[in-house]
Formats: C-alpha cells, structure tokens, sequence
C-alpha cells in the first residue's frame, strides 16, 4: 500500500468518528439554543474549544490503542503507520478547525436571523473576518497539539501499561497547561513584553511555543512508537 | 512466492524470564511447518518476533535474505493470524466490506477466493465482525489468512471456537490452496493429532529452546512402539531410551524414542513382539513431558 492511500486510509476513518460526533454536536448546540432562547438555561456556553478539544483527545488516545495496533495487523510498517499519522493528525486538525469555524460562523449568523440570541457572549464573527481567519488558525494549532498529547498518552499507556502509563499523563500536564495558557494570548504576550518590547515577537510568541511544543511531543512519539512491541 | 526463514541464537525475555532461549533453526520455503510446543513453550512469542510484532533481544533473524524488523516488504507478505477475538468484538464493519478492505493492504489477496471460502464456512456476508460467533470469528480470520496468499503465513492456534466440521475444512483448504499457489506456512497447533498430516516438517519447541526440527517422515520415525509380554519388552527395551510403559495384567507396552536396527527388528519379531509405529502426537506428549509428570 502506498504511503498516500494509507494517509487518506487513516484520515477517512477519522472523519467518520468526527462527522458523528459533530452532528451530535451540532444538534445539542441548536437544542440548547431553544433551551436558552425559550427558558433560559444554557445561556453562555464554550462551544470554541472544549467540546472538540475531549473528542481530539480521545482520538488522540485512539492512536496507538487502536489504529496502530489495526493498521499493523494488515501489514503496515509502525515508520509507515507513524508518517500517515502525522500527516493524517496535519489533515485532521485543519479540517476540524474549518468546521468548527464554519459551524460557529453559521450559528452566529443565522440564528439572530431566525429571531433568536446566541446562547454564547464571546462572539467570533462580531471581530471581522481576519478574526475569524485567525481563530481558524488557533483552532488548528490547538487541535494538533492536543491530536499529539493524546497519542503522547495513548502510546505510553499501550507500551507501558497502566503504572507507567500514569506518568504519561502527568507529563503531559505542562503541554495541556501551555496550550491552555497559549490560548490566552494576552497572557503570553504580557510574559514576553518583560523580555522584548519587539511587537512582532510578541505577536509570533505563542505560535513559536505552539511549535517547540509540536516538535517535542512528534519526537516523543515517533521514539515510543519506532519499536513499539505490538500487543497479541 | 514463498519466504524461507534462518533464526540464530534468538533469544526473548520478559522482565527477567526468558521467554525463547537462543532458538537456531531455518525453515525452507514453501513448505507447511508444524510448530508444536505445550502450553508456555515459547511458541506465540517465537511467532511475533517471526512476524515483527516485537524485537527479539538478542540473536539474528532472516526472512528471505532480509531482517523482517520494519521491513515494510516483509511484513506486507506476512500475515500473522491468531485468535483476535477480542479484538473482533470491536469491529464493527460487515464481513464483506472487511474482505474488501483486504484487498487494500495485501498485495497477493485473492477477493474472488475469499468469498469463495466465506460460502465454504458459511459466513453471512451481511453481518457484523462483532457479531459472529466465537467459531466463526475465527473462521473469518483464516479466510484472511488463507485469501492473502502471504510468501510468510503464520496460523497460531487459529481454529480456536470452529467445530470439528469446520476444522477439517479449514486443513483441507491450507492443502489445496498450497498445492497450487505455495507459500511457506507455520501453522501452530495442540491438537497435534487431527492436523499432523498437514506438515512438511516439524519444529518442536519446549520451555523455550528447539526440542527437535525434521521432516514429518523423520520425526515420526524417531519412535516407535513395543508391546508384548512383560517380561519380554523388560528384557528387549532395557538399553532403549523408553517414554512411557503401560501395564495392563501379563502385557506391557512401551513407548521408544530412538531407531531399531534391523538385527533388533528380527529379535523382536522372532520374540512374538509387536512393533507399532507411534504418531506424532505420542510423540509429542512423551517428549515434551516434565519429570514431575
């Protein structure tokens, strides 16, 4: 099997996990509307990040349990499964950004429309598009990140069991806390104008983390997963 | 296409027990190859380093000229098919669309000969992996194994659930399909004596370390049976390495490893004792019997 096919392979099972956990998503957003427009309840809910963040996560879990464990049965190389993984979190991240950006956007944008108030405050498209741009941006590099957390903790569980397993999850509570922290940018740039006064090195600050971030947590991955023992 | 297999000294330990002690032997290609050991052998371990499912510790392994460890040729032409029952229970996907996704990852599946088989073990082809029987499990996985005409393929106690019927289809189809499309075959079994006459050779295998490699002709010719009056199989087996005896009122019976010359044969001939030839099975249980046993 060639290497593309096995990404598009990787990537097309994902998607079909994310097109159901979407559309269940995307009915419970419109029920909670009702619920919020009609009596109140629900009426300023986080639907940026959380609600993908835990189905990224578990998919990230996913990784080792079960599709490196699936596509190294039918004969898949773990340097073959590891490239179409990466390249299928790449894919994966950028495609759930889009949706949850167009998902957001259409709510926004429609249910004032329908006579309705958004059960949410923080509004995305009330900034203009380059904000809807960036945030698009923001949604892919948090998604990524948290794509390899999971997996970071999915293989640690797979190779090592639960008592070493543990301490995959305790190593990943710097990632998880950066990429929280990360996602108020104020924040970071607040931190990074007591080091420079430079605007364009506070305003590429996060990213330049998100990044050092990545590049550990692909390193950590591909050395755990190079000669993973395969369990029978 | 078939692999021949040259293992050196290989070795495998589990935090501190060693699972395959420096296990040497070479398996010739296209050939059916009985792996037989009891329980705890070493045999599945030997089988997932055979199939890249881990590394061995020590020692060298050769797969058609090349170390199959991320070998992307290799482990596409080997398939490694054990019980996955559980594994199963998480499969959601019908039958058919499963055999279809075959033909995706392994380059020598025959679909045509795969649904041929589903017919012959009468799989419903509409219904979920999950939801088959154990029996039928795993009569799913040896059609995947028999369907993707792998160089290398490794069947691990793979009838486990199937009824005797089924079973007896399942040798009867490794026969015929090898006959015209041969490859190399390890087929790993305990019920030695139902799918002994599917060995080109033998390789046996206790507490980690190879307990004997042959032909199927030659390790069955490693022993053989004596029966005869007590007093007379005393007096005839004293200097033969015997397995096991058995008493029933003046008759014993007595279980050799080893040949007789033909000197032997006359003298037992002439002394009114039988000589029987002894399966593979007996074989198998003698040898591999602990002292305590």
């Amino acid at each position: 099997m060639k290497s593309f096919q096995l990404v598009w392979h990787f990537f097309s099972e994902q998607i079909k996990w994310a097109t159901w956990f979407y559309g269940i998503l995307v009915i419970l957003t419109i029920g909670m509307t009702i619920a919020a427009n009609h009596w109140g309840f629900f009426d300023n809910l986080d639907t940026r990040n959380t609600t993908s963040t835990i189905f990224i996560l578990i998919i990230g879990l996913l990784y080792s349990y079960w599709f490196l464990d699936h596509y190294f049965k039918l004969g898949v190389s773990r340097k073959k499964y590891f490239k179409a993984a990466l390249f299928a979190t790449a894919m994966l991240s950028i495609v759930l950004a889009l949706v949850t950006t167009i998902i957001i956007t259409l709510f926004e944008t429609i249910v004032p429309n329908l006579g309705f108030a958004v059960p949410w405050t923080d509004l995305l498209t009330e900034n203009g598009s380059l904000f809807v741009i960036q945030s698009f941006v923001d949604y892919s590099f948090y998604h990524f990140v948290y794509l390899l957390i999971g997996w970071f903790m999915g293989i640690g569980f797979y190779r090592f069991r639960w008592r070493f397993g543990l301490l995959f999850i305790i190593l990943s509570f710097p990632f998880i806390g950066i990429t929280e922290f990360l996602q108020n940018k104020a924040g970071v740039a607040h931190t990074m104008k007591f080091f420079t006064a430079n605007p364009q090195i506070i305003s590429i600050g996060p990213y330049l983390i998100f990044l050092i971030m990545i590049a550990i947590l692909i390193v950590s991955n591909y050395r755990l997963t190079k000669d993973a023992p395969i369990r029978l | 296409m078939s692999y021949a297999i040259e293992a050196k000294e290989v070795s495998v330990q589990y935090k501190g027990f060693t699972a395959i002690d420096q296990v040497s032997f070479q398996l010739q290609a296209g050939k059916i190859h009985g792996l037989l050991g009891r329980n705890g052998a070493g045999k599945t371990t030997l089988l997932s380093v055979l199939s890249a499912f881990r590394k061995a510790d020590a020692g060298s392994l050769i797969i058609d000229g090349e170390n199959p460890f991320e070998n992307p040729r290799i482990m596409q032409d080997t398939v490694f098919i054990f019980d996955q029952q559980k594994d199963l229970e998480y499969t959601y996907d019908k039958v058919d669309e499963m055999l279809k996704e075959m033909a995706y990852f392994r380059p020598n599946f025959d679909e045509a000969y795969a649904f041929e088989l589903v017919k012959k073990f009468k799989l419903p082809l509409n219904k979920k992996v999950n939801q088959l029987s154990k029996g039928k499990k795993s009569a799913f996985q040896a059609i995947i194994g028999l369907a993707s005409r792998a160089p290398l393929t490794i069947f691990d106690e793979a009838y486990v659930g199937m009824d005797a019927p089924t079973r007896e289809i399942f040798y009867k189809e490794i026969l015929n399909d090898q006959e015209v499309y041969p490859r190399t075959i390890i087929f790993s079994t305990h019920l030695v004596s139902e799918a002994d006459y599917l060995f080109d050779e033998v390789l046996m295998i206790h507490n980690g370390k190879v307990l004997l490699q042959d032909t199927n002709e030659q390790v069955i010719s490693k022993g053989f049976s004596l029966t005869g009056s007590l007093e007379q199989i005393d007096a005839f087996s004293k200097d033969l390495d015997v397995l096991n005896s058995q008493v029933l009122g003046g008759t014993k019976s007595v279980t050799v490893y080893g040949e007789l010359s033909e000197k032997q044969r006359n003298a037992a001939n002439q002394a009114g004792i039988e000589i029987g030839v002894l399966s593979l099975h007996d074989l198998f249980v003698h040898l591999t019997k602990e002292e305590d046993e």
